[in-house]
């Protein structure tokens, strides 16, 4: 019983451009309202800028326009996922967090894709989920 | 099994930390002292140091250290009593050297179990060979001056009587003596008339040392003597203040020491000294216990020296002997107590000769005249104790101050939070009072911070020091004769910084000798005149530190490299498309070394590369520069990532940037006439007789926008190291001062960095500015320096 809890873990899911996608838990560390985000220059146009996180300097990039889809409406119900990737933190900006649910990380069948910022996909509760590898997603080391 | 006591575990650190401390202060006056003269000073300062590291790995259990700092104490020691002596110096700081470096080396090993601790017996009997080679010699010289001969000669012959002489002793830890003795000057002034004083200038920078050493003297004339003394009693940091008179006969106050009283002549009183063996470690504590045991014999009138628990103490009695006097019933078990102690060498029962019993008589009379040169002997070595023992600095954890900075980071952006408050915004009545406290608050704020950040920062010059050691071992070994320059040393940087910086350095250094610079018949062969030179050199720019090692050597051909990099296998494109730069850069990739020969300090090709590595992980860069028989030049860049720098606040097209002020040499607003449109479109100013480029920095950084005329923004004359050219800015919105946070290092890919941002800054109120990096700017921009134009 134990192997299995621990082995069990939890997505937190959103949605964006009609679609659910999640992320794992562990690397989640926070979820915030969108803050005041400061622009940069020279870099790709889905990186929307800094922000202000607690005292550290955080990047945010837009989830949408990483993953190449057109703009989405932002309400207030968008938020900021920040993300730990391997000790740098990234807020991403996404237009609603739908919640977390727990999940079998064996059940998710893999991509076939290599190297694809979607680690595989998982059936719950009659929806498709596609869930994030989040360093492949923050072009770390690229 | 642990090699120290079980129980000192949690004394490790301060003992590692405190012995590497003491070493490093003992490499540096050796290496100071090397070449030029070894001062009374210094030769305390290392006996001291022995005395610390003996004491404390006693104290730790880690005989065989302690020993061997025993050994090294006994050569200072007779060389300190015999300052005069000519002795055989290149095998003393060899010795001394293998010394400290046995000891690094030792204490470096420490909490590794596997390693045993070493045995330096061997190499301890050579230390006691040369102590009794220098004590022999030092019998040769009959003449030796007295050692005592410190004394400060406080009455002069012909003073009138009616002067008044005062002695005041301030406590040990008063930190300005002369300071309050000119107070005390001040105060006394209603009711006396002060003639002089000794020492006589108070403001000269030897006063303290002076004070502390001897004591404050005032002569004065006065009619009511115990209201002066009442007033002198009564000053801050004031222990002792009390009239002296002028000894009766002429006793002489530079009486050594040694000639201590043999007895006293009070009734039933007898006196024994004590000796302990040459190997006792701690004197005292033996003479403690001897003095302990000594309680059911009999009624203990005093010892000399009376105050065991001082560091002199152990010295004293190491000299002088331990003596004791005591009211005792029967002398002979006294004497049966004190021979039965552990480590007593010998122990007497002294008669009191009349004639001594006499001359004590008279020392009574003039307790001050004593009390001096028994001062000024024990002195010196408290006082160069206070510099790290004493109490005014103390050590701390790196992490804490990290803490502290963070949380006095978020303290400022919470008063932010509180005082611009938007419910305020709100509130219609009166607030004068809140803002003025608001001010208050924000003052010191902005003081705490200052304060907090200041703490981390410590010079360069620690990194540097240790290449000293470097050049000058390396210099014996190889005969290169290298002089080690430093400039700038005083640079200060993040305490972290420095001590990144500590391995490359050695790695540069020690190719810079081993392979820059050639032997001195190469050198003749050359026509090179100058002596060999290697120079450290640090300073700022562009809120980086900048740490340099320039040679005066062959200098690094650029053919011979490539062709070595071909050899290895290690080029990367066709051969003819290496830039000389690139050349050069390629002695920091893994596999290269030039040198045929490996030697013990470097060559084995793992060098440089590792440098870069190390450098490259904490945000740095290095560069290379380098003329074929001129010399070459490592250039280290590390991010003062934790410094504060001041910037001005500019907008371009919308967007606030800053820009350090330390790029900036002067700010103005364009005339139509100094303007000149280069016909490939560049714009161009003209400022005092020199054509400059402009560089917009919207354009600098993309910023989407119309763009104005130059003549409505605001001009930045910016140079950096040769580089010049004239920022354009919307406008100027303020200036502060900021701590440069780096990006984060998924934004690497975009190379911000070397587009000319060289991080950012969260503000006050939270939000973020980002900080131009005006030498990367420049250089992204096309601007070339003055060298480059030719």
């Amino acid at each position: 019983m134990a192997a299995d809890r621990t082995s069990a873990g939890q997505l937190l899911t959103f949605g964006c451009a009609d679609q659910i996608y999640a992320f794992d838990i562990i690397s989640v560390t926070d979820i915030i309202e969108v803050p005041e985000i400061t622009r940069l220059p020279m870099v790709a146009e889905h990186i929307l800028g800094i922000m202000n996180l607690r005292g550290k300097v955080v990047p945010v990039m837009d989830f949408a326009g990483r993953m190449g889809f057109p703009p989405q409406n932002y309400d207030e119900h968008s938020c900021i996922i920040v993300v730990d990737c391997e000790g740098a933190l990234l807020g991403i900006k996404v237009p609603k967090v739908i919640d977390a649910e727990a999940y079998d990380p064996d059940e998710v069948s893999p991509s076939p894709v290599e190297n694809s910022v979607i680690t595989g996909y998982i059936e719950l509760k009659g929806r498709r989920i596609s869930v994030i590898d989040c360093l492949a997603f923050s072009e770390k080391g690229k | 099994m642990s090699k120290f006591d079980a129980g000192m575990e949690s004394m490790l650190d301060t003992f590692v930390f405190e012995s590497t401390e003491l070493l490093e202060n003992l490499d540096e006056i050796l290496m100071r002292t090397e070449d030029s003269e070894l001062g009374a000073d210094d030769i305390a300062e290392i006996f001291r140091v022995m005395h610390t590291i003996k004491g404390s790995s006693a104290m730790m259990g880690l005989k065989n250290m302690s020993e061997l700092a025993h050994a090294v104490e006994d050569i200072y020691f007779v060389i300190r009593e015999n300052p005069e002596l000519e002795c055989d110096r290149p095998q003393l700081y060899e010795l001394s050297f293998t010394t400290s470096d046995y000891l690094k080396n030792e204490i470096e090993n420490l909490e590794d179990e596997s390693v045993p601790l070493t045995d330096f017996s061997e190499f301890i009997e050579r230390l006691h060979g040369f102590a009794k080679y220098l004590t022999d010699l030092a019998k040769g010289e009959a003449a030796a001056p007295p050692s005592a001969g410190k004394a400060v000669e406080i009455f002069s012959p012909d003073e009138p009587e009616e002067l008044k002489t005062v002695q005041i002793t301030f406590s040990e830890s008063c930190m300005m003596p002369s300071i309050r003795a000119m107070v005390l000057m001040n105060s006394v002034s209603a009711e006396a008339e002060v003639v002089s004083t000794i020492p006589a200038d108070l403001e000269a920078d030897s006063a303290d040392d002076s004070i502390r050493e001897n004591g404050f003297y005032i002569k004065l004339l006065c009619d009511d003597m115990d209201k002066v003394i009442a007033l002198l009693k009564d000053g801050v940091d004031v222990e002792k203040a009390e009239e002296i008179k002028r000894p009766a006969a002429a006793a002489a106050p530079e009486k050594k020491p040694e000639a201590l009283p043999a007895g006293s002549a009070e009734e039933g009183v007898s006196t024994y000294l004590v000796r302990f063996e040459e190997g006792c470690l701690m004197p005292a504590i033996r003479a403690m216990v001897l003095v302990n045991s000594l309680a059911k014999e009999g009624e203990l009138v005093r010892t000399v020296p009376a105050d065991l628990e001082k560091d002199e103490a152990e010295e004293e009695i190491r000299k002088n002997g331990f003596r004791i006097e005591i009211k005792a019933k029967d002398p002979d078990s006294v004497l049966a107590v004190l021979k039965d102690g552990l480590n007593v060498l010998t122990a007497d029962k002294l008669e009191p000769p009349k004639a001594a019993a006499a001359r004590e008589k008279a020392e009574t009379a003039a307790p001050s005249a004593q009390a001096a040169p028994a001062k000024a002997a024990a002195a010196p070595k408290k006082d160069a104790g206070g510099a790290h023992g004493g109490g005014s600095i103390i050590s701390v954890k790196l992490e804490k101050l990290d803490r502290l900075l963070d949380l006095v980071a978020e303290i400022v952006i919470t008063e932010s939070g509180v005082t611009s408050n938007p419910d305020l915004k709100e509130y219609t009545g009166n607030l004068d009072r809140f803002h003025k406290s608001a001010r208050e608050l924000k003052k010191l704020t902005d003081e705490l911070q200052d304060v907090v950040m200041s703490i981390r920062m410590v010079p360069v010059q620690t990194a540097f020091q240790k290449m000293s050691r470097v050049v000058r071992d390396m210099n014996k070994t190889l005969g290169k004769n290298v002089n080690l320059v430093f400039v700038g040393a005083e640079t200060e940087a993040d305490k972290s910084v420095v001590d990144i910086l500590g391995d490359p350095l050695m790695h540069i250094v020690r190719n810079a000798v081993d392979h820059g610079i050639e032997m001195p018949e190469e050198r003749a062969a050359a026509g090179k005149t100058e002596p060999a030179t290697v120079t450290l050199s640090a300073g700022y720019e562009s809120g980086e530190v900048v740490i340099s090692c320039e040679d005066n050597g062959a200098g690094m051909d650029p053919k011979k490299l490539l062709a070595k990099a071909k050899k290895n296998g290690i080029l990367t494109k066709p051969e003819n498309e290496y830039t000389d730069a690139e050349c050069y850069e390629l002695i920091m990739t893994a596999g290269f070394s030039t040198n045929e020969t490996v030697t013990e300090y470097s060559g084995r090709g793992v060098g440089m590369d590792v440098v870069r590595k190390n450098i490259e992980t904490v945000g740095g860069k290095m560069s290379i520069d380098s003329e074929l028989g001129r010399g070459s030049k490592f250039t280290i860049r590390i991010p003062l990532s934790l410094s504060i720098i001041d910037v001005l606040d500019v907008t371009a097209n919308g967007s606030e940037l800053s820009v350090p002020v330390s790029s900036v040499k002067e700010i103005f607003r364009a005339e139509e006439s100094q303007l000149i449109n280069d016909p490939g479109g560049d714009e161009l100013i003209m400022v005092r007789e020199k054509c400059l480029r402009v560089i917009r920095l919207a354009d600098a950084f993309e910023l989407e926008g119309e763009r104005i005329p130059l003549t409505e923004g605001i001009m930045l004359y910016c140079a950096e190291g040769d580089r010049e050219a004239v920022i354009f800015a919307d406008e100027l919105t303020s200036d502060q001062q900021v701590v440069v946070k780096p990006l984060s290092i998924l934004l690497n890919k975009f190379d911000l960095k070397k587009k000319g941002i060289a991080g950012c800054s969260i503000l006050a109120d939270g939000s973020i500015t980002l900080i131009t990096d005006i030498n990367e700017l420049l250089i992204y921009n096309g601007i070339k320096s003055r060298a480059e134009l030719g």
